[in-house]
């Protein structure tokens, strides 16, 4: 039996039984689903069918309709909402980022108040040379790159040799089920993919780095995706025309053919083929946590730490800017048996409201430099702030975003250049949807928003020459 | 007052909202997807079309039945990894240019110059500076070395053509402001 049995306790006077009583703090199992983008759920509006399980847990947790990362790749993503600051605010954003030992972490918090901590994680950006281990008693990555298939057996194999808790437990479960390579084992690698795509959709599809190739409805099947499309090709594409435009025109001496509209869905459908496939393996773990009793007293938290971009500026990636398809990430929280689920929230959330939120779940006080909210408590519309590592830091309001190019958020010249930046120049882009009032409002929200943080003019770096070639073979390129 | 009423009778006699996770149901609707005919089981035939990289449908169908039943489907979900999974794998080309260590510093120097460069790109009457000395500049780490400070002159110069007040940054306002165009530092 769970500890956690009382689920309104202050309803509970006196007529209950006196195990009922015996209330401790729930468990907490975090689950972080890479690269997966919010509007792909069947809760967030997508009409295939590609999330039974996910759209499940909804009816059963609290859905945050409005949720917005902090930055564009694991990396900055995880360490901002785990110590609920923004990136910059942690280091410089680039592959010398670290998690310092000092960072008052969430695991580190839950630690301190009684928790049992342990990480099952894909690897990769969450590599323990990254600084992640830091406030974890377990730190698992033993596959780079890792999906849920591993991380959440992990789990199960922990559990397996300690079934019996002696404290409440945090969990961190991370997969990068929908990170490139889309493909994924079968059944789910072609589950969406039309019976007669092409040869060429599915060498994209299939290929290692396949779609990193792609770049305005070309594929360049033996180029570098650095030597396509770099940060210099996005920073001058302010005003989001063809990247291949801005580079000068396809580059001759690369052998490249033309994707047709049939072909560019299907490698779309591949990625929908990932997301059915972590959404299968969370089913497994819910299975899982149910078989051992643990959902009644458990908290579960599902989010993405970003989401991808499907083609929308011509390339299927997620480092390159600070849009929506790549900012708007599920977010959802199940309480103890289900309690309170299918309720919907509005307003702007941010990750970096995660680890308030957590730590007051978990009977702790966040640090003092926490910067986000409780996002079960009273909610205040303000915009969500994100920054890119390609120089980008933009604010999300309830009706749109507004990006500010050219210039990194650690900048010491950061805001002079946003202040002197002409609105119709090439440094600002904002979504149709907004008013001019509403642009101005966010471009004021920004800057305030830049006066408030400190950037440290200090940065370490742990990351191994090992651990950097594994970074540059999944296709990333230094940043500088 | 309805999910409140329920808590406190679940309270009362010990229960808690029903709910049911299994991993039947977590692969029932994937199971669905691929039994086209709603026979009941996947055949050969309906498993082809998915089957990319995986193992032949003999080695899966674990009773020998001819087609798959929801369990054989779970146990293939939790058989195969997907690390081992690769399909085919083209070669990496590391053709990224080795490049010299570029320190903070550089970027900032760099970022900003360019940045104030973009701003007035393509208003007409004035030089902007080249290539070549934004690098150096960027290099020389500083917006007060006599690098950046030609390229802020520069600038400043354009700025005005193009009627645009110049920007006073934390430091380089006076260096720049000090220089007549065209002069050296």
């Amino acid at each position: 039996m769970g500890r956690l049995v009382l689920l309104l306790p202050a309803l509970c006077l006196s007529g209950c039984p006196e195990e009922a009583l015996d209330v401790g703090p729930p468990n907490i199992v975090l689950v972080s689903l890479d690269t997966m983008r919010a509007d792909r759920l069947g809760v967030y509006g997508h009409p295939g069918g590609l999330t039974p399980n996910l759209d499940q847990f909804a009816s059963e947790a609290v859905l945050f309709e409005s949720a917005y990362a902090q930055a564009t790749e694991t990396l900055f993503s995880h360490a901002s909402l785990f110590t609920s600051r923004y990136p910059t605010e942690i280091g410089p954003m680039d592959y010398d980022f670290n998690l310092p030992e000092t960072a008052h972490t969430l695991a580190g918090v839950l630690g301190t108040y009684g928790y049992e901590t342990a990480a099952f994680t894909g690897g990769g950006h969450l590599h323990r040379d990254f600084g992640f281990a830091n406030g974890f008693d377990t730190y698992q990555h033993d596959v780079d790159w890792g999906v849920l298939y591993h991380s959440v057996q992990g789990m199960a194999a922990y559990l397996d040799a300690a079934p019996i808790p002696e404290k409440p437990r945090f969990f961190f479960v991370h997969g990068y089920d929908a990170h490139p390579r889309y493909l994924k084992p079968p059944p789910f690698g072609f589950l969406h993919v039309d019976e007669d795509a092409s040869d060429l959709a599915e060498e994209v599809v299939v290929s290692h780095m396949g779609t990193t190739r792609v770049v305005d409805g070309y594929y360049f099947p033996g180029a570098e995706p650095a030597t396509l499309v770099d940060q210099g090709a996005f920073r001058k594409n302010r005003k989001r025309k063809s990247l291949l435009r801005t580079l000068g025109g396809r580059p001759p001496h690369l052998e490249h053919v033309r994707l047709s509209e049939h072909d560019l869905l299907q490698i779309e459908a591949a990625y929908d083929g990932a997301v059915s496939y972590a959404d299968a393996w969370f089913g497994l773990m819910m299975a899982d946590l149910e078989e051992r009793g643990m959902l009644d007293d458990t908290v579960v938290v599902v989010f993405s730490d970003h989401g991808e971009e499907l083609g929308e500026q011509g390339v299927y990636n997620h480092r390159y800017s600070l849009s929506d398809p790549i900012l708007h990430v599920p977010l959802m929280i199940r309480m103890p048996g289900g309690e309170g689920g299918g309720r919907r929230i509005r307003e702007t959330a941010e990750l970096v409201d995660l680890l308030p939120t957590l730590l007051k779940i978990g009977g702790a006080v966040p640090p003092a430099l926490a910067r986000g909210t409780d996002l079960l408590g009273p909610r205040v519309e303000s915009p969500a702030f994100s920054e890119g590592p390609l120089r980008e830091i933009s604010a999300r309001g309830a009706t749109g975003r507004l990006i500010f190019t050219g210039v990194g958020a650690d900048s010491p010249y950061l805001s002079d250049l946003l202040t002197v930046a002409d609105m119709e120049g090439p440094a600002f882009w904002w979504s149709d949807s907004l008013k001019e009032e509403e642009v101005s409002k966010l471009r004021d929200q920004l800057a305030a928003w830049r006066r408030e943080i400190s950037p440290p003019r200090a940065a370490t770096s742990s990351l191994s020459e090992q651990q950097r070639e594994l970074l540059r073979e999944k296709g990333y390129w230094d940043l500088r | 007052m309805i999910v409140l009423l329920s808590g406190l009778v679940g309270c009362l006699f010990g229960e808690v909202p029903a709910v049911s996770w299994t991993s039947q149901e977590a692969l029932r609707p994937t199971f669905a997807r691929l039994d086209l005919d709603r026979s009941g089981g996947i055949e050969p035939g309906e498993w082809t079309r998915y089957s990319y990289g995986g193992p032949a449908f003999a080695e899966l169908d674990l009773d020998g039945t001819g087609a798959l039943d929801l369990e054989e489907l779970i146990a293939l979900v939790r058989r195969i990894d997907p690390a081992g999974f690769d399909g085919e794998r083209l070669p990496i080309k590391t053709n990224v240019a080795e490049v010299a260590p570029v320190t903070r510093e550089i970027r900032e120097v760099g970022d900003a110059l360019l940045f104030l460069i973009e701003e007035i790109r393509g208003t007409p009457g004035f030089l902007l500076p080249a290539k070549e000395e934004v690098r150096d500049a960027s290099w020389s780490e500083s917006m007060r070395s006599p690098e950046s400070r030609a390229v802020l002159n520069k600038l400043r110069h354009a700025w005005n053509v193009a009627g645009r007040e110049f920007p006073s940054g934390p430091d380089w306002g006076e260096v720049a402001s000090d220089d007549p165009p065209g002069s050296s530092p």
